[in-house]
């Protein structure tokens, strides 16, 4: 393949991700490696690129966590409609409004695993309404220590969520 | 994707010229990062502080009219509301300005502009109407709302179907719209920006047409870059429907 087009085996090729690379480079252009440097930012560089890894798979998982917060949210929704359903004398509306919250949480989990940023921020500001709206019509709810706390990590996860969206974004 | 590919950009950190390609300084080894990644973050933070301050908004208002319910009230809501989106505006005001230019209309943009938002209000009347009985839930006019202030349709006309076209749409079609579109794709972008437009309402009767409504609005704003179209059609379906509990309500 001494003849090929591109005309490779002339030029110069990053070592670590074999894009080509011309006379005067220092680093390659594609990935960052110091392909001319000494041996010791070579070993830096490395040692970098395993940190950065680490911190997208970190990212990854933060995504996953806040998608999972997502689908929870919305399975106990679903429960809660259908268990106010049969206390309540079946009355539809409670269901209706417990029913589209739900489906409303469960397209959001789906979405965010294309378009994890903007699913994220609209899950969380889903259920920041949704908080607000039960503090105005039903005090009581939000007064609880438990429900206090229970709120506050899922809103953390999910902010977590976003900020991991970000950070990939970024990269 | 007009310039040739093989043009060239120059690494911030060192001055070195690089190809366009390049992700990384040849000979530094800094990382070429776009003014586009660092903008996403400071949007991002924006849409989520725009729609908390909605939230806020809806809390005082509660605050507000629970003490008094004159027409003081509906005024000082109202003004808080139009302070809040100016002042969101004015975090970047020129690309918004861009939006009032007088747009290009061709005869179908006309056409939709004047017949769906009478489709759709005739549409959303009835539906919900049938809608609040079908469930015996409480069938709201708007009209009644305002019969306790003098010169009731004046009033009327002037909170439901003038302030609000013009205010919400500068507010999610204006505002949040550019600041989505920093972040997302055009499509992601008109969906995001009408999901929250409908969520915002605070009614989950509304949110089943208002999110289909703020599709045709973000489709408009973005087919003709401008907010005269969206903001005509808001007022058209708004005005419709007001006049509708009006009739409604003299019978």
């Amino acid at each position: 393949m001494e003849e090929s087009v591109e005309d490779i085996s002339e030029g110069l090729q990053c070592s670590l991700c074999a894009t080509s690379m011309e006379e005067n480079y220092i680093f390659c252009t594609s990935c960052g490696y110091p392909e001319k440097g000494s041996e010791e930012e070579q070993a830096k560089f490395h040692a970098h690129r395993i940190l950065t890894i680490r911190k997208s798979s970190d990212a990854r998982k933060g995504i996953t966590g806040a998608r999972n917060i997502l689908f929870i949210i919305a399975a106990i929704n679903m429960v809660w409609g259908i268990f106010y359903f049969f206390q309540n004398v079946q009355d539809i509306s409670l269901l209706l409004y417990f029913a589209i919250i739900s489906v409303i949480y469960l397209i959001l989990g789906y979405w965010s695993q294309q378009k994890a940023l903007i699913a994220l921020i609209l899950g969380l500001l889903v259920y920041l309404t949704i908080i607000v709206l039960g503090a105005i019509y039903e005090p009581s709810s939000i007064i609880s220590v438990s429900s206090l706390l229970i709120k506050a990590f899922v809103i953390v996860y999910l902010a977590r969520g976003i900020n991991a969206a970000l950070q990939i974004k970024k990269v | 994707m007009e310039e040739k590919p093989t043009s060239v950009q120059y690494c911030l950190h060192c001055a070195a010229s690089l190809p366009d390609t390049a992700k990384f300084c040849s000979q530094c080894g800094t990382a070429i990062t776009t003014p586009v990644a660092k903008g996403i973050q400071k949007s991002v933070y924006y849409i989520i502080a725009f729609y908390l301050a909605f939230l806020l908004l809806a809390i005082l208002s509660v605050v507000i009219f629970s003490n008094d319910t004159s027409f003081f009230s509906e005024v000082l809501v109202e003004a808080i509301f139009i302070v809040m989106t100016l002042g969101f505006c004015a975090l970047d005001w020129k690309a918004i300005m861009k939006l009032y230019h007088i747009p290009k209309v061709d005869v179908k943009g006309v056409l939709m502009m004047l017949l769906v938002p009478v489709g759709s209000a005739f549409l959303v009347y009835y539906g919900i109407h049938w809608l609040n009985v079908a469930l015996d839930w409480y069938d709201e006019n708007i009209f009644e709302e305002y019969i306790y202030y003098k010169n009731t349709l004046l009033w009327a006309i002037l909170f439901t179907a003038i302030l609000p076209p013009i205010f919400e749409e500068l507010a999610f079609r204006g505002f949040l719209f550019n600041e989505m579109r920093k972040v997302s794709s055009v499509q992601v972008t008109i969906i995001g920006t009408s999901f929250l437009f409908a969520l915002v309402h605070f009614s989950f009767i509304s949110f089943i047409w208002i999110f289909p409504f703020g599709l045709f609005l973000g489709y408009l704003r973005q087919r003709y870059r401008t907010l005269w179209l969206s903001m005509v059609v808001h007022f058209i379906h708004n005005f419709l429907v007001l006049m509708l509990d009006y009739t409604y309500f003299q019978v």
